[in-house]
């Protein structure tokens, strides 16, 4: 190992000095003499060789690249020049210990001369006799001892360029070729680099070109410098037209253009009759099916015992845009039918697939593939494995699938679902809707609870208890002439969630009458209700009151009675109130002279109600209710003309939770009670 | 045969429980924009209802839409000789009656047509009067959970 350390003393011990510069400080401080180049503080400059592949016994102008552009040009403008071999090279300090005895740096290691402030260059001559190994170029700067490296070379034959051929057509044997046929030629010329050349060098490459396609090449060797053997094969369908053969050889130090020759050969068309598939049998497949005797009919199939080198057996691809279908265990049974079995990847997409016979010139799709079907909400897939975000009874939930209808109508084989089928676990409902009392219409009002519809494409649901809750979907096509076949199921588990601790308390319930014209019956009662909504979830909460009946008697003095009768229907209004409290006070006011007593029974259901808001679809929905009865009769006391005799009360129930929703066909008010009375 | 029922105002008065005049929490105002009407034109009575505390309370409101204010205000009419006018409307019951929240000092109005309550065709002068129904839900003693609070009289002139 050359090692001198010390302080760098002049140009004469130039690489001793390097040694200790790329030992103990490769970073050494700027001097105040004149620089070959300003160094970057803590970067080692990686230099680019040009040509970085030298043969032995040649010699080169190489230059040298230095990204960081800093070389300079002012006196004294000189770099010294090393050649080592990469073996030595130690990458963590930047020091070496053996210069490359074969490489010779002229006329000295001090000739680098400037070009540019990113190149110098340097002249360097190897000896014949130079070994295969890589090398590398660093640099001393003798006016402030800055180094730059390595840069990596090859000595290598390799980089010798060499020119195959010249080819003529009589280079060729055989030179006619017949489409469709594997036909083993040989190439003589020279200049081939041979496959497993001692020098490792890369071999010479052949190519095929006819028309706008290339000829393939089922297998290759370089057997010398002087011939090349190839297995070829030009399309079945190829017409006569001639093939142009090309041997190249690759450039080491210019790899972008390699160094070629080439003449042609002929193609003749094929006297074998090209088959063609009609018809495939089944011809719709599901994603991540296999399909075993999957039968394809057509003309001029070749069986294996007729087949002929010229006209080999039928071979059978399937053809997608995707790629996800293969074809195995291909039989070819007669001259019409063949027989397979064909795998479609469970990742496939709904397309069409064309069952393709070797040689067949107009082969067309005959077949579909129909993906597995998927779940989407607000366009992301939350089938398994991707879960949908958590929702809330009463949000709307609306999932899409895949594949559309619009997809399976453009399909070779157009299709139609015959069948959609989803099964959602939980209560749910489709829609509550909900139509109010109008002031023009009072009684006019309507509510109700739509079944999820659960046969088509598309799902809107809405949950009305919590839970975690799966949802699934299959899909069922029918092809023409065939029977329903139905697709894998898709599914995605919903969390719903509800609000919590939901109680209603009822209180203030009272009955009186009041004896002033016009004399009235009244009752009270009101409610307060807690509950806790999901959390990041406020949503509204909201009174709907049904009147389940309403009986009311009365009397007049001349013996007759009236009954107005009412129910169920809507209580007035949509909704009764918001919030968590509500009260009601009915009452009935006697307003003709002749009545003589009255007797009055109603029946009220309260629900409570919450509907999340989370979205401009959302319902509101139940979460229990009250039934509560005001009773009450007064009578007109003929001796004592005076009205008396009063007895009624108002009573409730518990609160009963419930998911069930209030529906009704109309509503009630005072006036229609007031109609219906005989 | 009830006739005998033929009460004066001042018997109505007495009759229906009310609220000592310093504890009413409510003032009850009528007003009439059709003080002075043709027979036969549909004679209005607005009713505001103003909240002379100092704590939001709750007055009854019919269930529906405005326009129903009897249901909730016990409504008497007299001719210039002071006879009451008899009811024309029939039954008149309230499936429902919620109550509305009203801020101290805030008032909330509602209206009836009187002329299809009580016949006023005949051309002269009427004096109207009301008693507001007020339930104060969750008072201690339940018995004076219902009042009643007098409004101002008001006259209304019926022409030919």
């Amino acid at each position: 190992m050359r090692k001198a350390p010390g302080t760098p003393i002049g140009h004469a011990v130039a690489k001793t000095i390097l040694l200790s510069v790329f030992l103990f400080s490769p970073l050494l401080a700027p001097m105040s003499r004149a620089q070959c180049y300003n160094p970057v503080p803590n970067q080692i400059p990686q230099l680019s060789i040009s040509p970085s592949y030298w043969a032995p016994g040649h010699s080169y102008t190489v230059t040298v690249t230095n990204p960081q552009g800093n070389f300079l040009s002012e006196p004294p403008n000189w770099a010294s020049v090393f050649v080592i071999t990469q073996a030595s090279y130690n990458q963590g300090n930047g020091s070496y210990t053996t210069e490359d005895p074969n490489v010779a740096v002229t006329p000295n290691n001090s000739g680098a001369v400037y070009i540019s402030p990113t190149q110098i260059a340097f002249n360097i001559t190897v000896a014949a006799n130079a070994p295969n190994e890589p090398d590398a170029v660093v640099f001393w700067c003798s006016g402030n001892g800055a180094v730059m490296g390595p840069g990596s070379v090859n000595i290598t034959p390799c980089a010798t360029p060499v020119t195959p051929g010249p080819l003529t057509p009589a280079s060729i044997q055989p030179d006619t070729w017949i489409a469709g046929q594997q036909t083993t030629i040989t190439i003589t010329g020279t200049g081939f680099i041979p496959n497993g050349n001692t020098n490792g060098c890369q071999s010479t490459s052949l190519s095929i070109t006819a028309g706008t396609e290339n000829v393939s090449i089922l297998s290759m060797n370089v057997v010398s410098s002087t011939q090349i053997t190839a297995t070829v094969q030009p399309l079945i369908t190829d017409p006569a037209e001639t093939a142009t053969v090309m041997v190249s050889n690759y450039q080491y130090n210019n790899p972008n253009v390699p160094l070629t020759s080439s003449t042609t050969a002929q193609i003749v068309p094929t006297t074998c009759p090209l088959p063609h598939i009609a018809a495939v049998s089944p011809n719709v497949w599901f994603a991540g099916n296999t399909y075993r005797n999957v039968t394809f009919t057509g003309t001029n199939f070749t069986t294996s015992s007729k087949a002929t080198k010229i006209c080999p057996a039928t071979t059978v691809s399937i053809a997608t845009a995707g790629g996800e279908v293969t074809i195995s265990g291909v039989s070819v049974s007669s001259a019409t039918k063949i027989t397979g079995t064909v795998k479609v990847a469970s990742y496939a997409s709904t397309e069409g697939a064309t069952a393709v016979a070797y040689g067949d010139t107009a082969p067309t799709p005959d077949a579909d593939v129909l993906e597995a079907p998927d779940v989407e909400w607000n366009g992301a897939s939350v089938s398994l494995p991707d879960s949908p975000p958590p929702v809330v009874v009463g949000q709307t939930v609306t999932l899409t699938t895949t594949p559309l209808t619009v997809s399976l109508a453009a399909l070779p084989i157009p299709l139609t679902f015959s069948q959609n089928t989803w099964v959602v676990k939980g209560t749910n409902i489709g829609g509550y809707v909900v139509q109010p009392p109008s002031k023009s219409f009072p009684t006019q009002s309507t509510a109700t609870a739509l079944n999820t519809v659960l046969n088509k494409p598309e799902l809107t649901t809405y949950w009305l208890l919590p839970g975690a809750l799966p949802v699934t979907y299959s899909y069922c096509v029918t092809p023409s002439g065939g029977s329903k076949i139905c697709s894998s199921t898709a599914t995605a588990n919903f969390e719903v969630s509800a609000p919590t601790g939901v109680s209603v308390t009822s209180s203030d319930k009272t009955f009186g009458a009041v004896y002033v014209p016009p004399e009235t019956l009244g009752w009270t009662i009101s409610f307060e209700a807690s509950a806790t909504s999901p959390p990041g979830v406020g949503g509204k909460y909201q009174w709907v009151q049904i009147v389940n009946s309403v009986t009311d008697y009365d009397y007049y003095s001349d013996g007759s009675k009236k009954t107005c009768t009412g129910g169920p229907a809507l209580d007035t209004s949509y909704p009764y109130g918001t919030g968590l409290t509500a009260d009601d006070s009915p009452s009935d006011a006697i307003s003709d002279t002749n009545e003589s007593g009255v007797n009055d029974t109603r029946n009220f259901q309260m629900y409570l109600m919450w509907n999340p808001q989370t979205d401009s679809t959302s319902i509101p929905v139940s979460l229990g209710s009250v039934s509560w009865t005001a009773t009450g009769a007064i009578s007109f006391d003929f001796q004592t003309n005076t009205w008396g005799e009063e007895s009624g009360a108002t009573t409730a129930g518990s609160f009963a939770a419930s998911s069930t929703e209030p529906q009704w066909g109309s509503a009630i008010t005072g006036a229609s009670l007031d109609a219906n009375c005989h | 045969m009830r006739s005998a029922m033929t009460l004066t105002l001042l018997a109505v008065t007495l009759q229906i429980p009310s609220f000592a005049q310093q504890n009413v929490p409510v003032k009850v105002t009528i007003t009439s924009p059709t003080p002075v009407a043709k027979s036969g034109a549909p004679i209005r009575i607005d009713v505001s209802v103003l909240n002379l505390s100092d704590h939001v309370i709750k007055i009854l409101k019919p269930l529906g839409f405005d326009g129903q204010a009897e249901f909730v205000n016990h409504v008497q009419v007299y001719d210039a000789q002071g006879k009451p006018l008899v009811w024309i409307a029939g039954r008149h019951s309230a499936v429902s009656r919620k109550t509305i929240s009203v801020e101290p000092g805030k008032s909330e109005s509602d209206f009836m047509i009187l002329s299809n309550l009580y016949d006023m065709t005949k051309p002269g002068r009427y004096k109207v009067a009301i008693r507001h129904e007020l339930i104060q839900f969750g008072t201690p003693r339940i018995e004076d959970m219902r009042s009643f609070v007098p409004s101002n009289t008001l006259d209304i002139t019926v022409t030919d």
